[in-house]
């Protein structure tokens, strides 16, 4: 290997851990700064955001299932604010998909309150919020993708799924254009709902983090300048956090309103059912 | 010009000019979801969903730009 190829190595890798620098320091970055050559914290830090996702899972079971195991039926404590929750997302996706959108809140739910809760671990100091990073969301999106398509083939039957994709063609001009409306279709519900829900929640999370990190070295270079200013930066700060809980909270709904809007478009429109029963009565 | 220099001057000012057409389809948006609650107070809490989902799609233009933009960075 020559001398040049070595510092070539050497500058991209020191690219990366700038790159990954430009967050605050979680407890398993700080593990891996005082102990550099450990390999257990190395096997730790290249498995990080699964760790911290998997934080919020036992979380969310952990709460949930010990919620649900005092079956009350006048609920106080933990099972109250359960079925607050509960209750509120069951009546905002049956909103948009009418009384039978009821079997599709167990995954929309859940889905909101892994990904909240995700976005707003990242405001605990030594916490990182794993939908920082594109891996973790192009799952979710991933697996909301499959769900969505999931649920047209149960609805539709698999021939009239086909024909959905199709673009329902009708006479010889649209069966000439079933190649064409089948590469569009495909192409819109398997390439661009998964990217653009993963980029969204993705670019948002991450541009919070690196928001926060902003002010926090605002923050320090204030106290070394002069210490009055500090209370002028610690203000900024204060702003940035309560933006960031919003807009955390924004994206996470955001998801489960996209997500709803989709499965409601590849639902069967019952007004059209209406419609043709009306049309074959007359 | 070389390289650096260009995406120097071309990231920011890329960034802005995506970032006025948001503004511009933001403020067309809410405007009119504005008007409509004014017409209809009882349906501003549908007219508040529906508008949060468009902004939320004009919004994602900016932000693949910046993510465009942070790629490119590693590169100046």
């Amino acid at each position: 290997m020559t001398e040049q190829s070595v510092t070539t190595v050497v500058q991209a890798a020191t690219q990366v851990q700038e790159q990954a620098a430009e967050e605050l320091p979680n407890l398993i970055t700080l593990l891996e700064h005082l102990f550099p050559k450990s390999h257990l914290i190395h096997f730790l830090f290249s498995w990080e955001n699964l760790i911290f996702s998997f934080l919020v899972l036992g979380f969310i079971s952990f709460r949930s299932i010990s919620a649900a195991r005092k079956n009350d039926f006048i609920p106080k404590g933990l099972q109250n604010r359960w079925e607050l929750v509960m209750e509120g997302l069951a009546e905002f996706v049956t909103s948009i998909l009418g009384p039978r959108g009821l079997e599709h809140v167990p995954f929309l739910g859940t889905m909101f309150l892994y990904i909240l809760l995700q976005n707003w671990l990242g405001l605990i100091p030594l916490m990182k919020s794993p939908t920082g990073t594109w891996s973790t969301t192009i799952a979710m999106a991933l697996i909301t993708t499959v769900y969505i398509q999931w649920v047209g083939i149960k609805e539709h039957g698999f021939v009239n799924y086909l024909r959905h994709l199709a673009g329902n063609p009708v006479g010889i001009l649209g069966l000439a254009l079933v190649p064409l409306m089948f590469i569009i279709n495909l192409s819109i519900e398997f390439f661009a709902v998964p990217l653009s829900l993963s980029l969204r929640l993705f670019a948002n999370v991450s541009s919070e983090d690196k928001l926060l990190y902003k002010f926090a070295e605002l923050n320090v270079m204030a106290y070394k300048a002069n210490f009055l200013f500090v209370f002028a930066s610690f203000f900024f700060q204060l702003f940035a956090n309560i933006l960031v809980i919003l807009f955390s909270f924004i994206q996470a709904f955001v998801f489960l309103l996209l997500s709803t809007v989709y499965i409601s478009l590849i639902l069967p429109h019952d007004h059209e059912e209406e419609s043709q029963n009306n049309a074959a009565i007359h | 010009m070389e390289s650096n220099v260009a995406l120097g001057f071309a990231l920011p000012i890329g960034l802005a000019i995506t970032a006025f057409g948001s503004a511009l389809g933001l403020g067309k948006a809410v405007a009119a979801a504005m008007d409509a609650t004014g017409r209809q107070p009882e349906a501003s809490q549908k007219i508040l969903v529906n508008m949060m989902a468009g902004c939320a799609l004009i919004e994602a233009l900016t932000l693949y730009v910046l993510i465009f933009g942070f790629v490119l960075m590693g590169k100046i």
